[in-house]
Parts: structure tokens; C-alpha cells; sequence
């Protein structure tokens, strides 16, 4: 076991100096600079933005909002993030190409505004089953009890 | 957590499938392309403007020079008669969509056999288009012999943005490969 993980390090640290190798080779060296500038702003973007606005949001989240019905508005948050990711930059580039292209022609502020909608409603559906079958449990335990009494 | 993750994943899936499904595209609420309003019902990858080749294009002058053992040219009006063969095929673009579309055109082995060519030919189809690295393209071997020169697309004179006068169509290949605009076909071997 321990033998077949040092080979598969090993094998991995090939490869990963292969692809360096290559990199470096291959690539022109101002490309490898807006490379790095690239994947030194997808950091700076993720650990100084995203993680701290998650870790507020969820701790908001914890402080105001009970354990049952935040599981669904996490959730909700989550999917609704997901899609304005993916969103929001082709709300500013909508129009930006030629028409035979049929590229970026809808309405992606609209369309984004409708998904978080669908996504709100059906969160808020499948928090409202969750109720009712909490209380029910609860009825019929409560019954449980007093009939074995 | 994972759950939220993939049902946010699973909404972006269906709302962006479409411009590769076809049958899904009304639901494309986040997808980038939208064939149904390409022309003639499949987009565009490289305009004819991106091409600049607006008036080479359009000329009522315009020939296809094919080059062989037998070489001869084919004009606007040599290719009616002659565009009689059909095929369903896709367009598949390497920025990541596809669309199928009925095309008409000659078949390419003909074209290549009057000039002195054989099933076996490496073929290099160049288009009118200068000064791009994929205005010229080969094929041989199986493709060859399926291979069509669209005149129409969808029923239509091709438009000008899918390559009129002449495009290459053919299977297994990508989109950048089925060269437009087309002004030479050359009998390399």
C-alpha cells in the first residue's frame, strides 16, 4: 500500500514537471505572465471577496435564521450564486457580437431575475413539506404517547 | 452543501444544454448561443465581415479553380445542374456547439475525379479568404468520398455568412475545417 503511494507520487510530480516543462517551453513568456496575473487574481478574488462574504453571510445566517429553514435558504443562496456566476457577465456582453453569430441576443438580466424566482419558489415548496412533516411526526408521536398511556 | 452545489450545477446544465440540444434550446435561459437565430437556422462562428471577404464573395465573376492532372474551373452557373446531392449534417463548432442542417451541393469525389483525381487523392480545398491560418483545409480518405460542396443550406442559397458561393461540408470534421468562401481545390497526390 504505502509502496504503491510513493510510486503514484512520484508518477504525479512527473507529470505536474512535465507540464511545467512544457509551459515554460511552450508558451510564450508574456502569455505565462498574464497566466500568472490570472490565477493570482482568481485568488486574491476568492480568499479576500468570496470566502469572507461567505463566511458573513453564514454566520448572519446562523445568528437570525433557525436551523430548519435555513438548511432551504442555504441552499437557495447556493444554486442562486451558481447561476449569477454565470449570468452577469453576459448581461454586460449582450450585443457585443455579430448578429449571424447568434451569440448573447437574450435577455440575461431578465432570464437570471426568473431563475432566482424558480429557484426561491421551489425552495419555499420544499421548505413548506418539511414543515408539514415535521408536524405530522409530531402529532403522530404525540398520539403515540398518550394511546400507550 | 454538495447538494446545493449540484442543483445549482443541474439549473446551469438545463438552462445552457440547449445550444447543443437542440430539442432544448427554448430553455436556454443562461446559454450564450441560439441556432434558431443563425441564418438559415445554424449560427455563425466567422462572419463574412471577420473574413473580408464581402466582395470576392459576391462577384458574379467569381470561378472555383480546381487544379489537377485535369484542371478546369467551375462558375456560378456550372454549379446548379450539378448540386443535386444531399446530405444531414452537423456543424460542429470547437467553441463548443453544434447544429445539424440539411445541405445540398456537388459532391466533392466528382469534382475531383473530372480533375484527374482519385478516391485515394489528399485533397486541400483553399478558400477566397487571406491572411487567416484556417482559410485552407485537407481531406481524404473516407470523408473525401462523403464530402459535399454546399450550395444550399436548409433549402436555401447558402447565405453569405455560411461560405456562398461554396462551402466544403463533411462529416467528422470540425466546424473550422469545412472551409467557406471557396476559390480552389488543389489534387495534391
Amino acid at each position: 500500500m504505502k509502496a504503491w503511494r510513493i510510486i503514484l507520487a512520484i508518477a504525479g510530480i512527473a507529470l505536474g514537471a512535465f507540464g511545467v516543462f512544457r509551459l515554460v517551453t511552450e508558451i510564450p513568456t508574456h502569455s505565462l505572465l498574464i497566466l500568472l496575473l490570472w490565477l493570482a487574481v482568481a485568488l486574491v478574488l476568492h480568499d479576500a471577496i468570496l470566502a469572507p462574504s461567505e463566511v458573513g453571510v453564514s454566520w448572519l445566517l446562523r445568528r437570525h435564521v433557525p436551523d430548519r429553514a435555513r438548511r432551504f435558504l442555504q441552499v437557495a443562496l447556493i444554486m442562486s450564486g451558481l447561476v449569477a456566476v454565470i449570468a452577469i457577465p453576459m448581461i454586460f456582453l449582450r450585443g457585443s457580437q455579430p448578429a449571424a453569430k447568434a451569440l448573447l441576443l437574450r435577455d440575461y438580466g431578465a432570464n437570471l431575475i426568473l431563475l432566482f424566482g424558480i429557484i426561491a419558489v421551489v425552495n419555499l415548496i420544499l421548505y413548506a413539506v418539511q414543515v408539514r412533516w415535521d408536524r405530522a411526526r409530531a402529532l403522530r408521536q404525540a398520539q403515540g404517547t398518550s394511546a400507550s398511556r | 452543501m454538495l447538494t446545493a452545489a449540484g442543483a445549482g450545477v443541474g439549473v446551469v446544465i438545463l438552462t445552457s444544454v440547449g445550444q447543443t440540444v437542440t430539442p432544448l434550446e427554448p430553455l436556454g435561459l443562461l446559454a450564450p448561443r441560439q441556432w434558431t437565430k443563425g441564418p438559415q437556422g445554424v449560427p455563425v462562428n466567422r462572419t463574412a465581415e471577420q473574413a473580408k471577404i464581402m466582395a470576392a464573395g459576391t462577384s458574379p465573376t467569381w470561378s472555383l479553380e480546381v487544379v489537377g492532372p485535369r484542371p478546369y474551373r467551375l462558375t456560378l452557373a456550372d454549379l446548379g445542374p450539378r448540386a443535386v446531392h444531399e446530405a444531414r449534417l452537423p456543424i460542429n463548432c470547437v467553441e463548443g456547439w453544434s447544429v445539424g442542417a440539411d445541405w445540398r451541393g456537388l459532391s466533392l469525389l466528382e469534382v475531383i475525379l473530372q480533375a484527374g483525381g482519385t478516391a485515394g487523392s489528399r485533397i486541400q480545398v483553399i478558400s477566397l479568404e487571406e491572411d487567416w491560418g484556417f482559410n485552407h483545409s485537407f481531406i481524404e480518405g473516407p470523408q473525401l468520398s462523403v464530402a459535399l460542396l454546399a450550395t444550399h443550406l436548409n433549402r436555401q442559397r447558402l447565405d453569405l455568412d455560411h461560405g456562398y458561393p461554396l462551402r466544403l461540408i463533411s462529416p467528422n470534421r470540425a466546424g473550422v475545417l469545412n472551409t467557406k468562401w471557396l476559390g480552389r481545390i488543389e489534387v495534391l497526390s
